[in-house]
């Protein structure tokens, strides 16, 4: 009878199986929220990515202050006239001050984007080590002395 | 292990670092990326119906208003705004235009009606002007000067002698 739990085999495809289930879960994912349809939809998406600057711990899309009211019409009037996300943020943090609510991906502030992939990377890494080692501890094989030990261990009995 | 920990101690500095220097969600300041740049265009129709262009008032020192009549702070400063009026209309080295900030234009026409002030007044209806000046809350001042660049942003109620003291300055230091 097949030992499911240690089959080296069935543990393979086991991985392989999760691997290729967590893969689709995520691409549906990304594809099913594809990009905002609507010019509204459009407006809320980047207005999320804003700090409201007269709120706390609000966005523009959030807010109903009359400042954040004005930088929606803003918005709405930039993605009626074709500019991309990147283009709205970048006008809107040119006259407003520290308004970002998602870090720049360059500079110092970059390092909030980088760093959790070195600590993940190092993780990875210090997680392989440790499974290395282990499976060199277990597959260890007796050596010549070791046997002779066993063989005279018995030999006394 | 030793050089595990040490890379993730300097990991987690880095991280506070980064957070540590930005500023806190509330902290608020006199700080516009509009300062030491030309001035955003003001183009609109005025109270008194009358075409505004801010490009027209090239060499002059301006004072560019941000105010609404449901903002206290707004209708504390006014009086202050129509002696900085009064005091440069016969020289015209300097001048005042508002612009409404959610705020209609009959409202404004009434307050203004009621309050005295002659100074160009632009509305504002979708806030555009606002925000190409990055107004959060009323009131709101900018100093621009004769060539058109912004040197300043009020947070606030300000005074005619703040202004001038201002103007002052700038026309003491070298370009």
């Amino acid at each position: 009878m097949i030992d499911w739990v240690r089959d080296p085999r069935v543990r393979r495809w086991g991985w392989i199986v999760i691997a290729a289930l967590i893969i689709v879960s995520m691409g549906r994912a990304t594809l099913e929220a594809g990009p905002p349809r609507t010019t509204a939809e459009q407006v809320r998406v980047i207005g999320a990515t804003l700090k409201c600057p007269t709120c706390r711990s609000q966005s523009v899309a959030g807010s109903d202050s009359a400042a954040a009211k004005a930088i929606r019409n803003e918005i709405t009037q930039r993605v009626e006239a074709g500019e991309s996300g990147d283009e709205i943020r970048r006008a809107i943090s040119a006259t407003y001050d520290d308004v970002q609510l998602i870090p720049q991906a360059s500079g110092f502030e970059g390092l909030v984007w980088i760093l959790p992939v070195f600590v993940l990377v190092l993780a990875l890494a210090g997680v392989a080590t440790g499974v290395a080692r282990w499976r060199s501890a277990t597959t260890r094989h007796a050596t010549e002395a070791d046997r002779a030990l066993v063989h005279e261990a018995l030999d006394k009995r | 292990m030793l050089i595990v920990a040490v890379v993730l101690a300097v990991v987690v500095a880095l991280l506070i670092a980064v957070l540590a220097t930005r500023s806190p969600s509330g902290e608020r300041s006199r700080q516009s990326p509009l300062l030491g740049r030309p001035a955003p265009a003001i183009v609109g129709i005025t109270l008194a119906g009358e075409g505004f262009d801010l490009a027209d008032y090239r060499g002059r020192w301006v004072v560019v208003n941000f105010f609404a009549t449901w903002c206290i702070p707004c209708v504390q400063e006014h009086p202050e705004l129509a002696e900085f009026q009064a005091l440069h209309a016969g020289t015209g080295d300097a001048t005042l235009v508002s612009v409404l900030f959610d705020n209609t234009a009959d409202e404004a026409q009434a307050f203004f009606t009621e309050n005295g002030g002659d100074w160009p007044v632009v509305a504002d209806e979708v806030g555009a002007v606002g925000v190409d000046y990055g107004v959060a809350r009323v009131p709101e001042s900018f100093l621009v000067t004769p060539s058109g660049i912004v040197v300043e942003r009020l947070v606030g109620g300000v005074t005619a002698a703040e202004i001038d003291e201002l103007i002052a300055l700038y026309e003491g230091a070298p370009e």
